[in-house]
């Protein structure tokens, strides 16, 4: 427990939009230095994309599924609606999210929203276990909105969409 | 080389025959003209049309392109698997027309899955829709455009070419043979003029 502090003091402050940050798996290399190996294995296994570990027994975990489950369920409920032809209003957050804005905008403020949500809710802790667990979620939130890069994305959706290699089948009708 | 033209009647009456095939056959490639003329014309609207989607898919997923290089397999949800393209007659001609685009496409958990992968996979299938659209009309202008350019050429040969050359032969052949007909007459007459002088010329001899 007492080692905390020290790896605290190494890790940089972070802040929404930034792109200079320790990378999950530097932070992890960090961390694996100073944490015994039931605490990293708790560390490691800690992610903004767990929506499942709602009864985890460490309660900042399962208190951030139960909070992950509920954007989840909701815009899956949303996009089934729109599907469908329907409404959906959204219980989680504001419907506006998603609604009349693309998809690059919907996805940065549901990223923002978990930012914070950790920042406000989680944040309560210093130099534990906790606070370790809630940078690296925030590392995590930071890795999603960098990897959005409108370079990357627009040679993949070429590649993607590239017709050159699609099969051709005639048919004399 | 050109062959030489034979002043006969047989070769009057093929010339005939050719002038008025050809006069038949002008007619028809000027409609073919105008049928394919206006062919292409309404494909290119519809590729107009189609390029201007094209672009506005295109601008509008501009906007939010950076999704896309999310580590996430889109093939694994959605993947073309080929097109059918048919043969269609139009204006006597065959072109190709876009069948049935197929796409293998998995169900997925939207629990599991970013909200930005539904809106990612149908513009995937619109602009992959839309290419090969464009690529079938393409490949019809080409093909209606060779087909309009030999009937121009095949109209400029019978107008300007076949059809003042077989006139131009229909007169020399007429004028050669009316000559000859003249020529016919007018030796007739003198053959007819010199035995006329011979009777009176024998018929004098016996008098005197």
């Amino acid at each position: 427990m007492s080692e905390y502090p020290y790896l605290a003091a190494l890790l940089p402050m972070l802040s929404f939009g930034e792109t200079e940050f320790p990378s999950s798996e530097r932070f992890l290399e960090e961390a694996g230095k100073w944490l015994g190996e039931e605490e990293f294995d708790v560390l490691s296994g800690t992610g903004i994309g767990d929506y499942t570990s709602t009864d985890h027994p460490l309660e900042l975990v399962a208190e951030y599924c139960r909070f992950e489950r509920r954007i989840r369920s909701d815009i899956a409920a949303y996009v089934e609606s729109r599907r469908a032809g329907r409404e959906h209003k959204t219980n989680a957050f504001p419907t506006s999210y998603l609604k009349d804005t693309t998809p690059l905008e919907a996805e940065q403020r549901l990223l923002r929203l978990r930012w914070d949500y950790i920042a406000a809710e989680l944040n309560t802790h210093h130099a534990d276990l906790h606070a370790l667990i809630v940078y690296r979620l925030k590392v995590q939130i930071l890795e999603r909105l960098a990897a959005f890069d409108p370079e990357r994305g627009g040679d993949h959706f070429r590649e993607l969409t590239d017709v050159a290699s699609i099969p051709r089948q005639q048919r004399a009708d | 080389m050109a062959t030489k033209l034979k002043l006969t009647k047989d070769s009057l009456s093929r010339e005939k025959k050719a002038l008025a095939r050809f006069s038949r056959f002008l007619p028809t490639l000027k409609l073919r003209k105008t049928q394919l003329f206006n062919e292409i014309h309404r494909i290119h609207q519809d590729v107009e049309a189609r390029e201007a989607e094209l672009l506005k898919v295109t601008e509008s997923v501009t906007r939010w392109v950076a999704v896309f290089a999310a580590e996430i397999d889109l093939t694994a949800f959605c993947a073309p698997q080929g097109y059918v393209v048919r043969r269609e007659n139009v204006a006597g001609i065959e072109i190709p027309v876009l069948g049935d685009v197929r796409f293998q496409e998995e169900p997925y958990d939207l629990m599991e899955q970013p909200f930005w992968l539904d809106a990612g996979l149908q513009s995937m299938k619109q602009k992959i829709l839309m290419e090969l659209e464009l690529n079938v009309l393409r490949e019809q202008l080409e093909i209606i455009s060779e087909e309009l350019r030999t009937t121009v050429q095949r109209i400029n040969l019978f107008e300007k070419v076949k059809i003042p050359q077989a006139k131009e032969n229909i007169r020399k052949i007429r004028i050669f043979l009316g000559d000859q007909q003249t020529a016919g007459v007018v030796r007739g007459k003198l053959t007819k003029g010199k035995l006329t002088r011979k009777r009176k010329a024998r018929a004098a001899t016996a008098q005197g």
